[in-house]
């Protein structure tokens, strides 16, 4: 296999864009931990022996 | 644990839609941004629970934000145990390593979808590359690696002689990314699938990638993606269906990008 004639990531990580990223992604995780906290509550809560 | 896996999926898929949006293309970065997501992701999930539990218990919702606040509550659970898992409660040392693997199920695949996002970066136009798959299947090889060589040594008669007609057990699919500002950056990947159906009948398939981001030219990737069924039982004539059609077009090859 010859892996120069292969696309390669050139490891480019623009400051904004890495700003963009962690921005957008950690909306989209926060999101996601609300459903998964609801989830978990919902399926475990039951047995509560607080 | 279903579900754990799903968050941490979802984070992976969080991570790889900013990298997208952000433009950054790095392996290593991509897993530092998907561990980064993956581990807020986690601490608000654990915020949201213990809001949700205290009120549960409590009668009143109270958001742990302070870590300190969060790791005293935490304790008070470990030391009481919260739920049973086969008739049992789990506490200290046992509830602990529950969490921490758990921990490590919404991380992992955060960090694995991230590390694998791959979609072709056009450096030059500064965009990345769209995807196209090709209309027809192509007849698997026997040596695959001979394959990858004549695709390599830019002979791509094994793709444009093989064209089928109709997918068989075991073919190939063809995808191309092309830039879609310029013509120089185009890039093939190549997946072989098995079907078959299973015990029960239904149709099964699995991928197996042949090549990937293979840099081709612009002229026989879009010769690729002409390609077309045709019902009457022959692979379209609009399209230049073997390699020689193209030569004796007189496209030359560009600089790959």
């Amino acid at each position: 296999m010859r892996e120069e004639l292969y696309y390669k990531p050139s490891g480019g990580a623009p400051f904004f864009g890495l700003m963009i990223t962690m921005i957008v992604g950690t909306l989209g995780g926060a999101v996601l931990s609300i459903i998964y906290a609801l989830v978990s509550i919902t399926t475990t809560l039951s047995s509560t022996s607080l | 644990m279903i579900a754990t896996g799903l968050f941490g999926a979802g984070c992976g898929g969080c991570a790889v839609f900013g990298l997208s949006l952000g433009k950054v293309r790095g392996r290593l970065t991509n897993a530092f941004a998907g561990f980064i997501i993956g581990f807020a992701s986690l601490y608000l999930a654990w915020v949201w629970y213990l809001f949700l539990a205290a009120r549960d218990s409590f009668g009143q919702g109270l958001f742990f934000f302070d870590t300190s606040a969060m790791f005293s509550f935490m304790q008070l659970i470990a030391a009481n145990g919260m739920w049973e898992i086969g008739g049992a409660t789990p506490t200290g040392g046992a509830l602990y390593t529950i969490w921490v693997i758990e921990a490590f199920i919404v991380l992992i695949p955060a960090i694995l979808i991230a590390f694998s996002a791959d979609t072709p970066f056009c450096e030059p136009c500064n965009q990345w590359s769209e995807e196209s798959a090709c209309s027809v299947t192509f007849r698997a090889p026997e040596d695959l690696d001979q394959f990858r060589q004549s695709l390599e040594d830019e002979n791509y008669s094994p793709l444009f002689d093989n064209a089928l007609l109709s997918p068989e057990d075991v073919c190939l699919h063809a995808k191309i990314h092309r830039c879609p500002k310029c013509d120089g950056s185009t890039w093939l990947e190549v997946e072989q699938v098995r079907t078959w159906l299973d015990d029960k009948g239904e149709a099964q398939s699995s991928k197996d990638t042949v090549m990937k981001h293979l840099a081709i030219s612009r002229q026989y990737a879009e010769a690729l993606l002409a390609l077309l069924p045709d019902p009457s039982g022959v692979i379209s004539e609009e399209s230049p269906a073997t390699q020689n059609d193209l030569v004796e077009e007189g496209f030359q090859d560009e600089e790959l990008g």
